[in-house]
């Protein structure tokens, strides 16, 4: 079996005038369609997108700028947060000085009626029940007190 | 009767021509200044070249002319930035043009190829017999061609018809030189099996 000459693929050909009317064409394009002029139109947009790039950065910079002086104006308003201890609980022993000021008195003697209102006057604010140790016990209200010698 | 293009048929461009068959640097800068002349030259140099790798990359027809037009337009285009250097080759620069322009062609849209036989050709003196013959075989061959998967094609016909190396295809395609190689073998391989049939009718 022979081989086949690749050769034997003939192309098409121009015709007579390709020459001429290419070389026209050429000739009538606009002098801003060859290289030299596209290069400025390039430089043209090169330069059009750097100040787009920078504008918009300016403009994200300044943003970010501005949400960070508002944060720290709430930081302002709100002031520093300090995390205070729970207040203590408040004792239920009633100063001594208070206590000594009640004399006590024999229990059988001293009629709970007679000394409530002079007691309730003293301990009005303290928890509703109030153990004087180590001689008094009252009630909130002062009507009823127990004192143990 | 073979009629492959020679190089001289290729780039009818002396005396101003190169050894390899290429305008010399004063031709192109010529061209560059935008001189009437000069770019007659320029396109009568290689519309041969441009009119074969379009046309046996696209088929023959009308459009082929579109093309080539396009080709030398885009290359007076871009002539301005063209430095003509001892390793740059005119034809391998317009080999790349011609290249993108054809894959683009074919993405664009569908071409209405017709036979050779009505295709526009040079005046050639061979007898009606031979002609018919040469049209017939030229037929099978874009035939056999159109079955190739068109990176094998194109990388075929640069090599065959253009004498461009595995080096100058890799850079004109942006394709590694060993891919080159490999398609150009399975290309040729292809082409014998299906052609064997057609060229034992029609020898």
């Amino acid at each position: 079996m022979s081989e086949p000459s690749f050769d034997q693929w003939t192309p098409q050909r121009p015709s007579g005038d390709f020459a001429d009317l290419t070389v026209r064409a050429m000739l009538d394009m606009p002098v801003s369609a060859r290289a030299g002029r596209k290069r400025r139109s390039w430089f043209g947009i090169i330069t059009l997108a750097a100040f787009l790039i920078g504008t918009s950065t300016w403009a994200m910079w300044g943003q970010r700028d501005a949400q960070a002086a508002k944060a720290v104006g709430m930081d302002q308003l709100i002031g520093p947060i300090v995390v205070e201890p729970p207040p203590a609980p408040k004792k239920a022993a009633v100063p001594a000085p208070e206590l000594d000021e009640i004399e006590p008195e024999p229990a059988i003697k001293v009629a709970p009626h007679r000394t409530a209102p002079k007691v309730a006057a003293e301990v009005q604010d303290e928890l509703p029940q109030i153990v004087m140790q180590p001689r008094c016990v009252c009630e909130h209200d002062g009507s009823i007190c127990s004192c143990v010698e | 009767m073979g009629i492959a293009l020679t190089a001289a048929e290729q780039f009818i461009c002396e005396p101003q021509a190169t050894p390899a068959g290429e305008l010399d640097a004063a031709a192109i800068e010529a061209c560059q200044r935008g001189e009437p002349l000069a770019l007659r030259r320029f396109v009568v140099c290689y519309q041969n070249l441009v009119f074969a790798f379009v046309s046996r990359m696209l088929g023959a027809g009308p459009h082929v002319e579109d093309v080539a037009q396009e080709v030398f337009l885009r290359a007076y285009r871009a002539l301005p930035r063209f430095e003509m250097r001892a390793d740059v080759r005119v034809s391998t620069w317009l080999l790349r043009i011609a290249v993108r322009l054809v894959q683009d062609t074919r993405k664009r849209r569908r071409l209405r190829t017709v036979p050779l036989a009505d295709a526009p050709a040079i005046h050639d003196p061979h007898t009606p017999e031979s002609e018919r013959r040469r049209h017939e075989i030229a037929r099978a061959f874009e035939r056999a061609a159109a079955e190739l998967p068109e990176e094998q094609r194109l990388v075929f016909i640069l090599a065959q018809f253009h004498g461009q190396s595995m080096d100058q295809i890799s850079e004109i395609i942006g394709i590694p030189a060993n891919t080159a190689k490999t398609r150009l073998f399975r290309a040729r391989t292809r082409l014998r099996e299906l052609l064997s049939e057609a060229w034992e009718e029609y020898r």
